[in-house]
Order: structure tokens, then C-alpha cells, then sequence
């Protein structure tokens, strides 16, 4: 069964994207990177620490040529820098993929809705592919799907809080006026959480911490991949109706007797 | 650099004459002896590569063959000479007239320029000089280390190497006075001076990642990228809010004042 995830004219067989942030080890990460089966990867972009100019990290040995990059603008308070940060992201990577994220509140890390579409409007005109972490406000998505935006990325729970999707019903929504991938992106904390948004309807989603943060990355890599695999599935296979009591599952007529 | 004229200083005074300004200072000797029996060149040119060897470098005027037979360090080219013929291994010095000229001759894989004639001089006498306003002209448009020549002295190499040049050529500066090693001190002493002048005003201040760094201008980017020890093979660069595409690197200079944004990718969601 063809089921390809299409991004910006690209093709995706995997349903899962990943984080490269909050890992222990970079044996960790490589093993949780191949484990989950993911083909877009995430990175951030950040000062070269002049103290320590050529360190390297794993991220310069994956092989780029079998992931899909995506830089993010984390960190960007404005939209004026998410634009400064993905120009640099774009030399940086060769690739014009970039996950806009705007967050003036470095404690909550919630996406400001305003300069998030200021940025994209501007990236967009620019030529970039444009995947924006928003609020799941179905209204500010279909703005960014309006004016060009390739995915929309909805939040289940704030950034690395592992709370689950607490917006079902505003992704439900999101779902149903999509016409771009709708990614759900932050707070998934468990296979069943990444279930739970591929059944509501989303196409896609984007996991860091909870894979990073795992007793066992590797093994959580795959267990999302897997719970992500079955949500999307169950989605396609359509959930029977809910009832409102028990309907019993064997045949009421022929009971034995005594 | 000293260049050698046995009408200014008989053969067989040479050696001496430049082992003595070796020590005083000089650090390049150019045998440069046009009309010599062919027969002569060799034995002078062993007997400069034996004073100067380790201690200034050694270039032959024009001739090839004997700057491999005597391990020279290099060879000089006039302006119009082809240079074809130098083989590697040997640093090539072009003595130059224009700013055009010093582009060809950089084209042309030249080491090292020689520009003049900047004052009146007894080797060119009535000639057309060009003082500091050429050595400007030149050392705008090259890369490469330029030393003035033409009626240099300890008067006025100062102002040659203010204008630019890395340091002087001299003929007679030389081996004219009586003393030729205390002239050549007081020349390098005056080369020196100029130089400490130049590099001091020459440094410039540019904050790169919200550091300040002080640095010797002028100042292409891949100069700075180096000076800071920087060979991380996935950078970009934005300079004053902009950002640089990779092929704009090389072409850029980077200013007194400029702040430079250097990042690179790290882990992220």
C-alpha cells in the first residue's frame, strides 16, 4: 500500500520525525535515530563556541544524503529572528526546509501566533519550505496553510513537558480543514500519545524528549515508531462507532440452558 | 632586499660585502649581474648561497639553470621577462611598474613583487618614479608582498612601507657608503619602525558571537575563520545582520567594527 507522507514534493515513507536535542550520549542518539526508522531529522542552529571552534557532535557524521534536514529558529523571540536564523540555517544546510518557531516566553516556550505567521509569510515568499510550530488554533492554521506554509505543527502539551495531547479536540479540527500535513509536534510522551494523534488525523509527528530522555532511546525510538505506525493504521482502517452501552460481542440467540 | 652591482661593489668583495649585510639586516640577496661572462656567473653565485644560506634567501636573476645549480631560493623576473620557464620549488620575484603589471604577474604565479622605480635612482637615472602613490596603487590590487625599489633610502623606505609595501630593494642604499653593513641596519632599522607603525594601526576590532576580538586587518573572512582557529567544515556567517551565501566568503572583508554571527548545527527539536 502506497501511504507516502508528502512534504514539499518530497516523499516520505516514515511518519515519524525526530529530535536530535536533550540526548546523553551520541551512541544513543545514533541507535534511537535508526531504531525509530525516521527519514526528517531536526537540528538547531546556534553560535559556533569560539572557545572550542571545531568540536563535533554527531550531527556531523549522519549521513545527510538519507534524511531529510530540518533546521528549526528556536530560541527566535521574533519573527524577525526566525527569518535572521533561517537565512543562516539555509547556508548552513543546503536545504530550504525550516521549522518556524517563534517563542518570546522562554518559560512556557508557547509559540507566538502573530510573529509565527509575520515569519512565515516572509520565508514563504522567500522560496522556503515552511513548517510551522504553532498552537493548535485551528484558525492560525488554516492562515499558514493559506498562504503557503507546507505543514502545519500543532502542540499536544508544551515543549519537553511529556504531558500528551492535551488538544484533541482543537487537532481534530485542525484535521478536518487540512489541505497540508498536519504534524503534531511537543509533549508526546509515550507510544500510546503518538497513537492517539495519528488516529485523530494527523499525518504525521515530531518526537525529541521523549525518545532522548527514554531509560532505553533505541527502544522507545522503535516503540514510537511503532505506536505511530499503528495510530496512522487504525486511522486508515476507520474506528468502529462509539455506543452509548455494551452491545455484546457473541450471538444472543442459541444460549445453552441447564 | 639586496641586489648586487659590481660596478658599486667589485666580485670579488661581494661575498664578503653581503655577509656582512646579512647580519645587519637583510633578509633576501638578488644576483643580479647583467653583461657577466657566462663563465663567472657560477663561482659568485656559489659563493652568495654560501653566505646566505640559512640566513637570507638567495634569487638569481633570470637564470634558471644556475639557481638549480646553486640551490637558490628563487628567481627574478623582470617585468616583461617569461616566466614560464620557472619550474616549482623555486618562489618567483617579478619586478613590476604598474598595478596592471602586478596583476598579471600575480595571474602568473609570482611570489613576491618588486616595484619601482619609486625615486630617482642611479640605476635609472631620469627615469619616470612613482613614490608612495604607486606603491598605494599597487598594494590595493595585490595580495602579494611587494617591496619598493628604485632611489630607496633609510630617508624614505619608512614612508614605502607606510604606503603598503612589506619592505624595500636597494642597489646602492647599500653598497655605496663606505660601510654597507651600518647602512643596512640603519635601513632595517627604518623598515622596522615603519612596520611596527603599520600592523599597529592596521588592527581592528570586530565582536564575532558577542566576543570582542582584536585582529590584523586587512582582513578577508577566510583570513578571520583561520585566525580563529575555526576548521569546522559546517559553518555560516552573517556579517552586520546578513548573511553571507558560502561562495560569498572568500570575497569578503571584514571591517573595524563589523560584528560577525559564526554558527553551526547543534542537537534540536
Amino acid at each position: 500500500m502506497d501511504d507516502a507522507l508528502v512534504i514539499g514534493g518530497r516523499r516520505f515513507s516514515s511518519r515519524l520525525m525526530l529530535g536530535t536535542g536533550k540526548y546523553r550520549s551520541m551512541a544513543e542518539q545514533a541507535a534511537a535515530i535508526e531504531a525509530s526508522g525516521c527519514e526528517i531529522i531536526t537540528v538547531a542552529i546556534r553560535r559556533l563556541n569560539l572557545d572550542n571552534p571545531n568540536e563535533k557532535t554527531l550531527l556531523d557524521f549522519i549521513d545527510w544524503s538519507r534524511y531529510q534536514i530540518l533546521p528549526n529558529t528556536a530560541g527566535a523571540r521574533t519573527a524577525e529572528e526566525a527569518v535572521f536564523t533561517a537565512h543562516l540555517a539555509r547556508e548552513l544546510t543546503g536545504s530550504e526546509w525550516i521549522k518556524v518557531e517563534v517563542q518570546p516566553d522562554p518559560g512556557s516556550l508557547l509559540p507566538d501566533p502573530i510573529d509565527t505567521l509575520r515569519a512565515c509569510e516572509t520565508l514563504v515568499s522567500e522560496g522556503f519550505v515552511v513548517l510551522p510550530y504553532i498552537g493548535a488554533d485551528p484558525i492560525l492554521a488554516r492562515r499558514l496553510q493559506e498562504i503557503g506554509c507546507a505543514t502545519v505543527m500543532p502542540l499536544g502539551s508544551p515543549i519537553g513537558s511529556g504531558q500528551g495531547i492535551q488538544t484533541l479536540e482543537e487537532i481534530r479540527l485542525i484535521v478536518a480543514q487540512a489541505t497540508v500535513p498536519v504534524v503534531v509536534d511537543a509533549g508526546l510522551g509515550v507510544p500510546s500519545d503518538a497513537a492517539q494523534a495519528m488516529e485523530a488525523g494527523a499525518d504525521a509527528c515530531l518526537i525529541n524528549t521523549a525518545v532522548a530522555q527514554a531509560q532505553d532511546p533505541a527502544a522507545m525510538g522503535r516503540a514510537m515508531r511503532l505506536g505511530v505506525e499503528a495510530g496512522r493504521l487504525a486511522r486508515m482502517a476507520g474506528r468502529m462507532p462509539r455506543h452509548e452501552t455494551a452491545t455484546a460481542s457473541s450471538p444472543v440467540a442459541g444460549l445453552v440452558t441447564r | 632586499m639586496l641586489v648586487t652591482d659590481r660596478t658599486l661593489c667589485p666580485l670579488e668583495r661581494l661575498a664578503e660585502v653581503v655577509a656582512d649585510s646579512v647580519a645587519a639586516g637583510v633578509d633576501a640577496v638578488q644576483l643580479r649581474e647583467p653583461g657577466l661572462p657566462a663563465t663567472e656567473w657560477l663561482p659568485v653565485a656559489r659563493d652568495l648561497r654560501r653566505v646566505t644560506a640559512g640566513r637570507a634567501l638567495l634569487f638569481i636573476n633570470g637564470d634558471v639553470a644556475l639557481a638549480h645549480a646553486v640551490g637558490a631560493d628563487g628567481l627574478h623576473f623582470g617585468e616583461r621577462a617569461a616566466g614560464e620557464a620557472c619550474p616549482p620549488g623555486l618562489l618567483v620575484s617579478r619586478a613590476i611598474h604598474s598595478a596592471t603589471a602586478a596583476q598579471a604577474a600575480e595571474r602568473a604565479g609570482a611570489d613576491l613583487l618588486v616595484l619601482g622605480t619609486l625615486y630617482p635612482s642611479r640605476s635609472h637615472p631620469g627615469g619616470q618614479t612613482g613614490g608612495v602613490a604607486l606603491v598605494r596603487a599597487v598594494t590595493r590590487v595585490s595580495t602579494l608582498p611587494v617591496l619598493g625599489i628604485g632611489g630607496v633610502t633609510a630617508d624614505n623606505a619608512g614612508k614605502v612601507v607606510a604606503a603598503g609595501a612589506c619592505g624595500v630593494a636597494v642597489i646602492s642604499a647599500i653598497l655605496a657608503p663606505e660601510n654597507p653593513a651600518a647602512a643596512a641596519r640603519r635601513l632595517r632599522a627604518a623598515v622596522d619602525t615603519a612596520r611596527t607603525q603599520q600592523e599597529q594601526q592596521s588592527m581592528i576590532t570586530v565582536t564575532v558571537n558577542g566576543q570582542t576580538c582584536t585582529l590584523a586587518a586587512p582582513l578577508p573572512l577566510p583570513a578571520l575563520i583561520a585566525q580563529l582557529a575555526i576548521s569546522h567544515p559546517r559553518i555560516a556567517v552573517a556579517l552586520n545582520g546578513t548573511v553571507l551565501r558560502q561562495d560569498e566568503h572568500a570575497g569578503t572583508l571584514v571591517r573595524d567594527g563589523d560584528t560577525l554571527e559564526i554558527v553551526r548545527m547543534v542537537g534540536g527539536g
